[in-house]
């Protein structure tokens, strides 16, 4: 029974994998990342305009700190997340740069400088909980089982969305209309690439192919795009003879002489023309051509020449993953080759929807490119104030003088401050864009609903906010490439289905690249080699392309191999990898697993390496062996047939790979020889959607449906519920763990934080009050705790004012009452309650003892704000009482709080914060709001059965079981299952009966058949209940309660784990009769917080108009809207000139002694006399649309009959 | 001459098993309605003792106030002396010195570094109802024998945590509210009546008697050795499952046997919460009907006379 529980000393690794991907990339980020970032930031030159001497700035050495409180009184000032929380600031670390300056031919000076404090990740590794077991997690005022991964910002949890991007170094064939705008000749055929540098910025290069069969190369220098004649560009990498470009252009056997290979000469000979018709020659000449074309561009210092920027162009903006030109060079070659592939119908294009060209953009790297930008940003701002300072006093300016540069660098913008912007809002403000499509959502709050909804922002997966947008819904579309990695079930219906989705419970993201990448990729390049592999060497000329295929390792060419040996070659490099994971993690791996013995440069292969090995084949992508090793893929374990051990796979590969399910059995596809196979079905879905019991049993929208409901429901949220701030939380008391589980429940956990109760459910017809989805709960099993629930809402009371223009303190009301205090009397609530109440009974009591209260309960004020002007723990707060004092001290001002709503609250909690300030400025005050379940709050069942609670029906009416005396504690109708077809419903009652009767746990894991578990549910638990005296599908006769009767049918009846869901009538209901009205209309204000009505509308005019309902139209839309009686001219038909005239008074006496002014006759100041005013109902908006129209001179006048 | 009287039926009890917690007796020679009203007085009419009121002093342990208040109501009081109080509804005004409300008491505190659990044996009595307490109750401090029932858990505490508190209970019926239910459950069977086509059955073979015998889930039926007949072993064992029947129709003998429900007879089970014995339940049961009974007639009684008065 203790599976679903933690036992362990640390957090369970189950739990710490859901975070893995937010995690890794964040420490990554810490670790090496910000080293990258700063290594990768250009050096400013600057010119002394005096000295003319030649000055260099850069950064080095950035340093993240701890984070640290500044509250801190002790030795001891580290900051906890916790504090964070409940105190409402932000969990962040300083973050510092040195900034060298060196003046050319002298030594280096540095300053250092920080740049504000970095939001930290909490249990990254600068966070303090980072290696805290649960009892420290604890003792620091943290959930148990705190995965972290999420920031702490202004006191709430957010986490940094992972979007969906395209994949890197991998290149990509597209056939897009909007290519063909480009410019003259523009086809729709285009190849490209998304490169990215170690520090994780990146940049696109693209080939488009042209009408008349040469190519363009475009690619973005500050989000504009430029256009380069890839003939030029081919020789700008290495000095090459025309006769090398061509044969690397055209790679075909001289022996061949088919359509493709004079397809591809016919273009490589018209690509080596158009350098030359430029007349550009050599290598020198097309660099310093591109240098003197994009020399405003790039901004380079003037001295440069034009070859030195044409280097530059190259190095920054062109295939910026790669550093050597031989290297660019060939990638750029196979870059044509897929061209001209996709040109002459060898190879089809790729699909930029599906998931094998995609990877995530992580948190980790995120901040990389942003700080990155920021960075630079703050290089160049610190360049043009010294150049501003040295055109207004060049004297002043020194450049060697630490003293000048700090008071410069000092004007640099907080990046802190930025970063937390960004956290907070989730908006990015970028003055270059960094490759991203979307400048807002990349934040979303980790709600603390309950377990499911926590977890899944973990898991969720964005495409991006430009997709949402979308009027096509390709992009939503599910495709086959997804599987393993993405779950086809657990996405929202709406507008953001399929564009929200979430990672399956296997999938990992690869948050890092291997740890020294030239090592791994010289080890990876050494195996091949041996293996067979044609290195890329300048020198050697491009082999025939059907009959060799290019083998690339991150977007860099290693060489090419012969097709027929490249399936051997792979699953050499698999079973090496294989054997690298089994090195890496050797604990989870299985005793049964056959590896390899690793050997030499077989050692640097990284366990995480992606092998796509694409097949030649005429029409489908371009062949070849891609290799990956850089970070951001998706990732997941599979099983190797032959060796029994697991192994990574990516996305890419997965598309070209043969896997089975674990029953060993062919699916659809007999006669495929399989070389994986899944660990498990369950490898297709998601946390939330793997907990669906018997989910394959249902039609599968509802299982949609139940992945959104499980993550509304009313659970239990969180366990450190007193560290706990959050404006709203709810919590069920009665939880249970469901007796039909699947086995991730116990994976996961979930015992940890339950989420339901079992449930008695009856499915009959009974009194109608089941009708529409309605369900009746048992009276009594609701007063005997059944989905008891408490909402907490904490108020946080803070004093301070931006201004400082008032001293506010904590402080009981202490002003001399105008009216001697009386007994208000029990206050009523919405529902007419009047408990519970606060009794005063302590004689020792300050109040009661000064006599300030009595008692017995008064009612007042004292008997629920203490002393400090803070209320008691335990003080029940009603609807429109104050629950807090203060006073300003300048004005002597007191002030209440008063609740708001229709509930009573009872204090749980009150929270004092500290600050820097002296006083009490600042506490959170946590109230406790009982909600038991009423009358139209929602249910749901785990199979996406929603239902609205329609009536507690007394127990003694409900129907009973004849044998047992069971009375059901829930029931549905059965036409809630015909239409929807939940039979998993079904199954999970029979099942859970079953497992009710012998006293133990039902695995009700989906699809466990093909997990090569011989099971039947329904045959092996119906013998288990005729066993227990049952019959055997779950039937069970039954009285009615109401008259004793047997009903005719037998009726199904089981245990089924029922959710409560957060919606509840008491946060939605509205009623009105009177109340406020709209000052200019005098119309009902709308909206339920205003205590304002629902809308009557267009439509349901119509209705009423309808049924000839003139009296009830007339009584909503007039009477009790804005009646209004008004004088109305019968001669001039104006009813805005009418006046009522005051009668003139003799004397001033006269008027004392008649008090107010009495009003007069109505007199029209039109007419002039009030001879023909009568006085007609309107309603009063029509006298505003008469007075607006008045305005615009317009007249309108009522003839009245 | 009016209509003819329905022939009078004298309902029958046997009891068949009897104890505190439990008891089964068969109710005859009476119709569904009554049986069902018998049922429903015992499930919300019968009126017991439970935790009303409750006045929390001091509470640092984790559960929160409503919470303890509501798990102190659904302790079962032992409530024989329910007669004696007043509901807190009930009271007339000249009635002022009915009995009303049984004040116990709590004072834990958790004082050790183990966790304490506080059950309804911490609660304190009142001193003039010291037979007035909750089920299974061992006043804690006295020497208590390992094997009794430990009462029941209400909150656990950890060092420091305390909880002082005044509990106030009173007399209530079920149908206000489950504490005051005296049952857990209480059902009634109707009693088939099963009638086996001896003349067909004998056109059976002794297998397929025994097959048919055998298909009931529930031994119902049996083949006599001596006489190799099938006789009801069992009759209230069948569960209508029609399984019987099944076969029977299968053999292709329909009308083999005919199993329908007693229209006059029924099983009572009645389960007690330890509140009161379950002979006490039916008897408050039958007496609280009794009452309703002669409210009835009283009122019908009061509605006629005035009628006959203008009738005249």
């Amino acid at each position: 029974m203790q599976k679903g529980t933690v036992q362990g000393r640390d957090t369970p690794q189950e739990l710490l994998d859901l975070v893995q991907p937010h995690i890794e990339s964040f420490d990554y980020f810490l670790d090496e990342g910000v080293k990258r970032v700063v290594e990768n930031v250009d050096p400013i030159e600057v010119e002394h305009s005096t000295t003319k001497q030649r000055h260099k700035i850069w950064f080095e050495a950035p340093r993240i700190a701890q984070p640290k409180s500044d509250l801190a009184t002790g030795f001891d000032d580290r900051l906890y997340p916790t504090e964070c929380r409940e105190s409402g600031i932000t969990y962040k670390a300083v973050l510092s740069v040195d900034i060298h300056f060196q003046q050319e031919g002298h030594g280096t000076q540095h300053i250092t400088r920080t740049f504000g404090s970095l939001p930290m990740m909490v249990r990254s590794s600068k966070c303090w909980l980072r290696k805290c077991d649960r009892a420290g997690m604890v003792r620091h005022g943290e959930e148990a089982n705190e995965m972290g991964g999420y920031f702490i910002c202004n006191g709430i949890e957010r986490v940094l969305r992972m979007l969906i991007q395209q994949r890197r170094h991998y290149i990509m064939a597209l056939r897009r209309g909007a290519y063909e705008n480009r410019g003259r000749n523009f086809t729709n055929m285009a190849t490209l690439i998304r490169c990215v540098r170690p520090d994780e910025s990146s940049a696109q290069v693209r080939c488009h192919y042209l009408k008349d069969g040469l190519v363009n190369v475009s690619f973005i220098i500050r989000r504009a795009e430029f256009f380069i004649p890839a003939g030029i560009l081919l020789k700008c990498f290495l000095e090459v003879t025309d006769r090398e470009l061509f044969e690397k252009i055209s790679a075909v056997d001289p022996q061949d002489r088919g359509r493709a290979a004079t397809f591809r000469e016919d273009r490589a000979e018209l690509l080596i023309r158009q350098a030359a018709h430029y007349g550009l020659h050599t290598r020198a000449q097309c660099v310093e051509y591109l240098g003197q074309s994009f020399r405003t561009l790039v901004d380079p210092p003037a001295r440069r020449t034009d070859y030195q920027v044409g280097e530059e162009l190259l190095r920054q903006y062109l295939f910026i993953h790669l550093t050597h030109p031989a290297d660019k060079l060939n990638l750029l070659l196979t870059m044509l080759h897929k061209l001209y592939a996709l040109a002459s119908g060898q190879c089809c294009e790729d699909n930029p929807d599906a998931l094998n060209h995609h990877e995530l953009l992580l948190p980790g790297h995120l901040m990389m490119r942003f700080l990155k930008e920021n960075l630079e940003a703050n290089l160049a701002g610190m360049k043009a104030s010294i150049m501003q300072d040295m055109g207004r006093n060049s004297e002043a300016v020194m450049l060697t003088d630490g003293k000048y540069i700090k008071k410069v660098a000092d004007k640099m913008p907080d990046i802190g401050r930025k970063v937390e912007y960004l956290l907070n809002t989730g908006n990015m403000t970028t003055r270059f864009g960094i490759d991203i499509s979307q400048n807002t959502g990349f934040t979303v709050v980790a709600e603390k609903l309950n377990f499911f909804r926590y977890l899944s922002h973990f898991r969720s997966v964005h495409r991006g906010a430009y997709f949402a947008e979308l009027r096509t819904t390709t992009v939503r579309k599910l495709l086959p490439e997804s599987w393993g990695f993405m779950c086809p079930v657990h996405t929202p219906d709406g507008s953001p289905c399929g564009l929200l989705n979430h990672l399956t419970a296997a999938c990992k993201v690869a948050g890092t690249g291997p740890e020294v990448p030239e090592d791994s990729d010289e080890g990876i390049a050494t195996v091949l080699t041996g293996l067979g592999m044609t290195p890329a060497v300048p020198a050697l000329a491009v082999p025939p392309v059907p009959v060799y295929c290019v083998v690339m390792l991150d977007g860099r060419v290693l060489g090419h191999v012969r097709t027929d040996r490249a399936p051997s070659i792979v699953a050499r490099l698999r079973a090496i990898k294989a054997a690298a994971l089994a090195l890496l993690q050797p604990r989870q791996h299985p005793a049964d697993a056959k590896v390899t013995e690793l050997q030499g440069p077989e050692k640097k292969i990284p366990a995480g390496m992606e092998i796509a090995h694409l097949p030649y084949e005429r029409g489908s992508p371009y062949p070849g062996i891609y290799l990956f090793t850089a970070a951001a893929r998706f990732l997941r374990p599979v099983r190797q047939v032959a060796s029994r051990a697991p192994e990574l796979i990516g996305s890419l590969e997965q598309a070209h790979m043969s896997i089975r399910c674990p029953d060993g059995g062919a699916g659809g596809s007999r006669g495929q020889r399989f070389t994986h196979e899944e660990f498990g079905t369950g490898a297709m879905l998601s946390v939330v959607a793997g907990l669906t019991p018997y989910s394959d049993y249902n039609q599968s929208p509802r299982n949609m449906y139940q992945c959104q409901m499980g993550k509304q429901t009313m659970g239990t949220p969180a366990q450190a519920l007193v560290h706990r701030p959050d404006g709203k939380m709810y919590r069920i008391h009665t939880p249970q763990t469901p007796l039909a589980r699947t086995h991730r429940y116990d994976a996961y956990k979930m015992d940890e934080y339950p989420n339901g109760t079992n449930a008695i459910v009856a499915v009959l017809a009974y009194t109608g009050y089941d009708m529409e989805d309605a369900m009746i709960l048992c009276k009594s099993a609701v007063d005997r705790g059944f989905a008891h629930g408490t909402l907490y809402k904490t108020d946080t009371v803070d004093l301070r004012t931006e201004k400082g223009d008032k001293d506010q303190v904590f402080a009981p009301d202490t002003r001399k009452p105008r009216f001697p205090r009386r007994d208000m009397g029990p206050p009523k609530g919405a529902f007419g309650e009047e408990f519970p109440q606060n009794i005063i009974s302590h004689s020792e009591n300050q109040s009661v003892a000064q006599g300030r209260v009595r008692a017995s309960p008064t009612h007042l004020d004292p008997e629920r704000i203490d002393y400090d002007g803070l209320p008691h723990i335990g003080a029940a707060i009603w609807p429109g009482q104050t629950y807090y004092n203060t006073l300003d001290r300048i004005s002597k001002s007191g002030k209440g709080g008063k609740l708001k709503g229709e509930e009573v609250g009872v204090i749980d909690q009150v929270t004092i914060i500290g600050a820097k300030e002296r006083d009490l400025q600042k506490a959170a005050i946590k109230m406790r709001i009982s909600r038991n379940p009423v009358i139209g709050d929602k249910f749901s069942s785990r199979h996406g059965q929603k239902g609205v609670l329609s009536q507690h029906w007394p127990d003694a009416d409900m129907p009973f079981c004849a044998r047992t005396g069971i009375r059901p504690d829930l029931l549905i109708n059965p036409h809630a299952f015909p239409s929807r077809m939940t039979i998993g419903m079904l199954v999970e009652s029979m099942v859970s009966k079953a497992g009710a009767l012998q006293g133990r746990f039902v695995d009700a894991s989906p699809f466990q058949s093909s997990d090569g578990i011989e099971t039947d549910p329904i045959r092996d638990f119906g013998a288990a209940l005729e066993k227990a005296g049952f019959a055997r599908h779950g039937g069970e006769i039954m009285v009615s309660g109401i008259t004793g009767e047997e009903f005719a049918a037998d009726i199904f009846i089981g245990p089924v784990y029922y959710q409560r869901l957060r919606h509840m009538v008491s946060d939605k209901f509205q009623v009105r009769s009177t109340g406020p009205v709209n000052k200019l209309t005098r119309q009902p204000v709308k909206g339920r917080k205003m205590g304002g009505g629902i809308r009557f509308g267009e439509m349901e005019r119509d209705a009423l108009l309808a049924h000839g309902a003139a009296y009830l139209l007339h009584d909503r839309l007039h009477t009790c809207s804005d009646y209004d009686v008004a004088d109305c001219c019968a001669s001039c038909g104006s009813i805005l000139s009418p006046t009522q005239r005051p009668v003139p008074l003799p004397s001033i006496a006269a008027r004392i002694t008649f008090g107010a002014t009495p009003t007069g006759k109505a007199t029209c100041r039109i007419c002039g006399d009030g001879a023909r005013i009568e006085r007609v109902a309107l309603p009063y908006v029509f006298r505003y649309l008469l007075a607006e129209l008045a305005v615009m001179n317009i007249k309108l006048s009522l003839t009245l009959q | 001459m009016g209509e003819r009287a329905p022939p009078k039926r004298i309902p029958q009890v046997n009891v068949r098993k009897i104890s505190p917690d439990f008891c089964e007796f068969v109710l005859s020679d009476t119709d569904p309605s009554v049986a069902n009203a018998l049922r429903r007085v015992m499930l919300s009419e019968v009126p017991t003792l439970a935790i009303d009121l409750v006045e929390i002093e001091v509470n640092t342990t984790v559960l929160n106030d409503e919470f303890i208040a509501h798990r102190l109501g659904l302790i079962p009081l032992v409530s024989q002396r329910v007669g004696e109080f007043t509901g807190a509804y009930d009271t007339n005004d000249d009635e002022e010195n009915a009995l009303m409300d049984i004040v116990f008491t709590m004072d834990v505190k958790c004082t050790g570094d183990d966790t304490l659990d506080v059950t309804s044996n911490d609660l304190q009595l009142d001193h003039n109802f010291q037979d007035i307490h909750p089920v299974a109750y061992h006043p804690s401090g006295m020497p208590m024998d390992p094997e009794a029932e430990r009462g029941v858990l209400l909150v656990k505490l950890r060092k420091g945590q305390h909880l002082k508190l005044k509990a106030i209970a009173r007399k209530g019926i079920g149908k206000d509210h489950a504490k005051w239910q005296p049952v857990a459950t209480v059902t009634f069977q109707y009693m088939p009546d099963i009638r086996i086509n001896q003349a067909l059955m004998d056109t059976l073979s002794e297998e397929q008697k025994l097959e048919w015998v055998r298909s009931s889930p529930n031994p119902v039926f049996r083949v006599n050795p001596v006489t190799a007949q099938v006789e009801v072993l069992d009759a209230e064992a069948y569960r209508y499952d029609g399984e019987v029947i099944a076969k029977a129709k299968a053999f292709g003998k329909e009308g083999l046997v005919s199993i329908t429900p007693r229209q006059d007879m029924f099983i009572f089970r009645v389960e007690g919460t330890g509140a009161m014995p379950t002979q006490q339940i039916v008897l408050s049961a039958i007496e609280v009907l009794l009452r309703k009974l002669d409210t009835l007639q009283q009122s019908l009684a009061s509605e006629a006379a005035p009628m006959a008065v203008d009738n005249l």
